[in-house]
């Protein structure tokens, strides 16, 4: 299943709070990171502006040449987004369940602060279990 | 399968042609749609340059063929010269690139 690339999460300021690559990609540095993160912050927030539509929605889909980029906004705001390759199927559903992840071993952590980078040892197995699809 | 609009913009950023179908949520001000359209597709292109996973450097630089919300996609073309075309559609349409190329 290493179709998936990385995934990143964002609050709903638009901060990188986590942030992990599954595959072997030139990953310049966190700073990059978090840059990218906050840019795709904003884009998401203008194209549900440009939408004819009222109440629309920011980008769930994004494709591109050589890959492919979903994003899942919960209804607190935050953002969820991976980089897969193109026309990888069942994004969706993988997306819910790392926002499952999200609230079983992040949020329910007594020790976590809401909206601050994630450094919870348990959601980090789970998602890499979750996402490789085999137990570690 | 609808059609919401249609934006065509030169290399400078210049709405060469606007065309609108069905548009609920009228845009207070066109101009600024226009702007604003513009500058979205010029930062997603950005952005899909420095995500891009692939490390193909000698390739040109790559670029999205479309993007979609809940309520809307946006199929995007552009052309060596720069023109750029976005076509706002419903979100369950499939991919309309050679729409786009005979609009061209």
């Amino acid at each position: 299943m290493s179709s998936i690339y990385s995934l990143y999460i964002v609050n709903k300021s638009g901060g990188l709070i986590y942030q992990k690559d599954f595959a072997d990609i030139a990953r310049a540095d966190t700073n990059e990171a978090m840059t990218l993160a906050s840019i795709w912050h904003s884009l998401h927030t203008i194209s549900a502006q440009l939408s004819p539509h009222t109440d629309s929605g920011g980008i769930e889909l994004l494709e591109a040449d050589t890959f492919n980029l979903h994003c899942y906004q919960s209804p607190t705001g935050t953002k969820f987004f991976m980089i897969c390759a193109p026309r990888t199927m069942g994004m969706d559903s993988t997306l819910k369940n790392i926002y499952n992840l999200y609230a079983d071993y992040v949020l329910k952590n007594p020790f976590y602060e809401m909206e601050m980078p994630i450094r919870c040892s348990q959601f980090d197995a789970k998602l890499i279990e979750n996402v490789r699809g085999t137990p570690l | 399968m609808g059609w919401n609009s249609f934006y065509m913009f030169n290399r400078q950023g210049v709405c060469l042609c606007y065309q609108e179908w069905s548009r609920p949520k009228p845009a207070a001000n066109a101009k600024d749609d226009q702007k604003m359209m513009f500058g979205l597709l010029f930062s997603l292109k950005a952005f899909v340059n420095k995500i891009d996973p692939s490390d193909d450097s000698k390739s040109a630089e790559g670029t999205f063929q479309s993007f979609r919300t809940d309520t809307c996609k946006f199929h995007y073309l552009e052309s060596q010269s720069g023109i750029r075309m976005v076509l706002v559609t419903d979100p369950l349409a499939g991919d309309l690139r050679d729409t786009l190329k005979h609009i061209y």
